[in-house]
C-alpha cells in the first residue's frame, strides 16, 4: 500500500515526482480539520468509523455576538456528547456480537444464520432499553434547545440584514 | 483495494493518451492511484485531473470537508425538498387520499379533489421533515438512512423545521379553507400522531407499528371526508385495507434490517418477537382479503371487485405465507416488493369498480340512486364516463 503521497511539481513544464513523509504542506493541512477562524462557513466532515456521526467544525467569526457564541458552543457540546455516546454504544455492540458469535457458533459452521443472530439482537436491544430511553429524552431536550437558539440566531441575522 | 487500483490504472491508460508527454501519463496514473488510495484511506484528493470529471455540468465534489449547509442550496432546493418530504412515501400517501376521495359517495369536484391531494401531500411532507429533524443521529447509524439530507449536513436542522412549518401551515390552510374543517382536523391529527407519538415510540415499544398503521389509514379518511364532508361507514373499508397493508409491508421491510435496527435502538417486532412479526403480517393479509369481499357487500364497490381483487389478495397472502414459513431474506424481500405493487393496484381496482358515480344531478334525484342500489350486482357502475366529469364542469360553481 502506498502510504506516502505523491506530488506533482510543475517546473518549466517538466514534471518531477516528489514523495513526502511529513505533513507540513498546504495539502496536508486539508487533511486536518479546518481552522475554525479561517473558514468562511461551517464545514462538515466524513462519518466517523465508530460513531457513524459526522463532525462539524463551526466557524468562529471575529465579530460573533453573545447569542451566536452560545449557539456555537452548544452545538459543539451536543456534537461531542452524541459522538461519545454512539462511539461507546457501537463498540459495545460489535464487541458483544463478536463474543456471541464465538460462543454460539458450532465447530462445523462458519457463521450463524439470521434467526440465530436475532436472539442476540433481541437481547442487546432489551439490555439497552433503559439506556436508550434516557438517551432519547436527553437528545430531544438538546435538539429542541438547539432549535430555539438557531431560530433566534437566524431571526437576529435577518433583522440585522434588514437594517 | 488492489483491484480498484488496477481498474484505475486501466482507465487512466485509456484516458491518458491525449497529447501529454510520456512522462506525464505516468504521473497522471500515479496521481490517480494515489488519489484513489487517498480516497479509500480518507485523505483528500490532492491531485485531481480534469479528465476524471464524469458528469459534464457538475464537477464531482470529493472533498472530505464540505460546507454545511451546502453552498449550492439554491440550485438543489427542489431536490432537497423532495428528500426532506420523503417524496415517494408522500406520493403513496397522496394516492391513498385521492382514492378515498374518489371512492366517496358524493359528487366529484375537481377543485376540491386537487386541493385535498395537494393539502395531504404538504402535510405528509411536513410530517416527514419533522421526523428527519428528530432522528438525525439514528439515521446516521443505519445504512438505509445515512444519506439523508440532515445526516450529510446538506441542510441544517432549522431548515428542515422551517420547511415543515411552511408546508404544514400551507397544507392545513388549503385543507381548511379549500376542502373542509374535518379533513383539516384529520390532517392535523395525523401530523401530530406521526411526529410526536410514532417517532419517539419507535424507540420505546413495538406498539409503534400499530400506531404507525393508524397513521397510514388516516389519509383515505381525509380524502373521503373531503368529498362527502363526513365519515360514513363505507370510509372504514379503505382505511382498514390501508391499516392492514402496513403490516406485511413494514414487517417484511424490517426483517432484513434487524442488525441495523438493533444497533440503532429501534424496537421492532422483527427483532423482539420474530414469530409475532411473521404471524401479524400473515394475519393482516387475511384481513385484506376479507375487507375486499366486505366492501362489495357494503356497496362501496360492486360485486366484480370481489372477484377481481381475489387473485391479487390471494397472491399477497401466499407471499405472506411463504414469509411465515421460510422467514428468510428472500421471502421477506418478495413480500415487501409485492406490497408496493399491491396497494396501487388494489386502489385502482376499487376506483374502477366503484358502486356508483355521483353527479350533482343525482343528488337531487335520490329516487334514481335508490333504484340503482336495489339491483344487487348491477353493472351500472363502470369506469367514470367523460360526460360525468364534463357535466360537473359545465355546472356553475356556487
Amino acid at each position: 500500500m502506498i502510504s506516502n503521497r505523491i506530488y506533482k511539481l510543475n517546473i518549466h513544464r517538466q514534471c518531477y515526482l516528489v514523495t513526502r513523509h511529513t505533513s507540513t504542506t498546504k495539502d496536508t493541512k486539508s487533511i486536518q480539520p479546518p481552522n475554525p477562524k479561517r473558514i468562511s462557513s461551517d464545514m462538515v466532515g466524513p462519518p466517523d468509523p465508530v460513531s457513524n456521526l459526522r463532525t462539524v467544525i463551526f466557524k468562529e467569526p471575529p465579530n460573533e455576538s453573545q447569542l451566536e457564541k452560545r449557539y456555537r458552543q452548544m452545538r459543539s457540546e451536543v456534537q461531542e456528547w452524541n459522538h461519545k455516546f454512539w462511539a461507546q454504544h457501537n463498540s459495545r455492540f460489535y464487541q458483544e456480537r463478536e463474543e456471541y458469535v464465538k460462543t454460539h457458533t458450532p465447530a462445523d459452521k462458519q457463521n450463524l444464520s439470521a434467526d440465530e443472530m436475532s436472539v442476540f439482537y433481541k437481547a442487546f436491544l432489551d439490555k439497552n432499553w433503559k439506556l436508550h430511553i434516557n438517551y432519547n429524552m436527553e437528545w430531544y431536550k438538546k435538539n429542541f434547545a438547539l432549535l430555539s437558539l438557531a431560530i433566534r440566531v437566524k431571526v437576529r441575522k435577518l433583522l440585522r440584514l434588514k437594517k | 483495494m488492489f483491484y480498484k487500483k488496477v481498474m484505475h490504472c486501466t482507465i487512466c491508460l485509456k484516458h491518458g493518451t491525449v497529447g501529454i508527454s510520456g512522462h506525464g501519463i505516468i504521473i497522471q496514473q500515479l496521481a490517480r492511484i494515489s488519489t484513489s488510495q487517498c480516497w479509500n484511506s480518507k485523505l483528500p484528493l490532492t491531485t485531481q485531473t480534469t479528465a476524471t470529471v464524469k458528469s459534464k455540468n457538475v464537477p464531482q465534489d470529493n472533498r472530505m470537508w464540505k460546507e454545511t449547509p451546502s453552498h449550492d442550496r439554491k440550485n438543489n432546493l427542489g431536490q432537497y425538498c423532495m428528500m426532506l418530504s420523503k417524496f415517494r412515501l408522500s406520493s403513496l400517501v397522496v394516492m391513498s387520499s385521492m382514492a378515498g376521495y374518489a371512492l366517496a359517495p358524493a359528487p366529484f369536484d375537481l377543485t376540491t379533489f386537487a386541493l385535498c391531494a395537494v393539502g395531504t401531500g404538504l402535510m405528509s411532507a411536513a410530517a416527514n421533515s419533522i421526523n428527519q429533524f428528530h432522528e438525525v443521529p439514528f439515521d446516521a447509524q443505519m445504512s438505509r438512512t445515512k444519506n439523508r439530507v440532515l445526516v450529510k449536513g446538506l441542510l441544517e436542522p432549522v431548515h428542515a423545521v422551517g420547511f415543515a412549518a411552511a408546508a404544514g401551515t400551507t397544507g392545513l390552510g388549503l385543507l381548511y379553507f379549500g376542502v373542509n374543517p374535518l379533513t383539516a382536523a384529520l390532517g392535523a391529527t395525523n401530523l401530530i400522531l406521526y411526529t410526536s407519538v410514532y417517532t419517539p415510540m419507535k424507540r420505546m415499544s413495538i406498539m409503534n407499528t400499530w400506531l404507525g398503521s393508524i397513521v397510514g389509514a388516516i389519509p383515505p379518511l381525509m380524502g373521503w371526508a373531503g368529498c362527502t364532508g363526513a365519515l360514513d361507514p363505507g370510509a372504514i373499508v379503505l382505511s382498514v385495507i390501508l391499516y392492514s397493508w402496513q403490516f406485511p409491508h413494514f414487517n417484511a421491510l424490517s426483517w432484513n434490517l434487524r442488525p441495523d435496527y438493533s444497533r440503532a435502538g429501534y424496537r421492532m417486532m422483527a427483532i423482539t418477537d420474530p414469530a409475532l412479526c411473521r404471524r401479524v403480517a400473515l394475519r393482516h393479509t387475511g384481513v385484506i382479503v376479507g375487507t375486499c369481499l366486505a366492501s362489495s357487500y357494503l356497496e362501496v364497490t360492486n360485486m366484480w371487485f370481489a372477484l377481481e381483487s381475489l387473485p391479487l389478495n390471494i397472491y399477497f397472502m401466499y407471499l405472506a405465507w411463504q414469509f411465515y414459513q421460510k422467514s428468510d431474506s428472500n421471502s421477506s424481500r418478495k413480500l415487501f416488493r409485492f406490497s408496493l405493487i399491491h396497494l396501487p393496484a388494489l386502489m385502482l381496482l376499487m376506483l374502477v369498480n366503484k358502486k356508483n358515480w355521483y353527479t350533482k344531478k343525482d343528488q337531487q334525484d335520490t329516487q334514481k340512486v335508490q333504484d340503482i342500489n336495489k339491483l344487487p350486482d348491477s353493472r351500472i357502475s363502470v369506469l367514470p364516463r367523460r360526460p360525468v366529469v364534463a357535466a360537473q364542469e359545465t355546472d356553475t360553481e356556487p
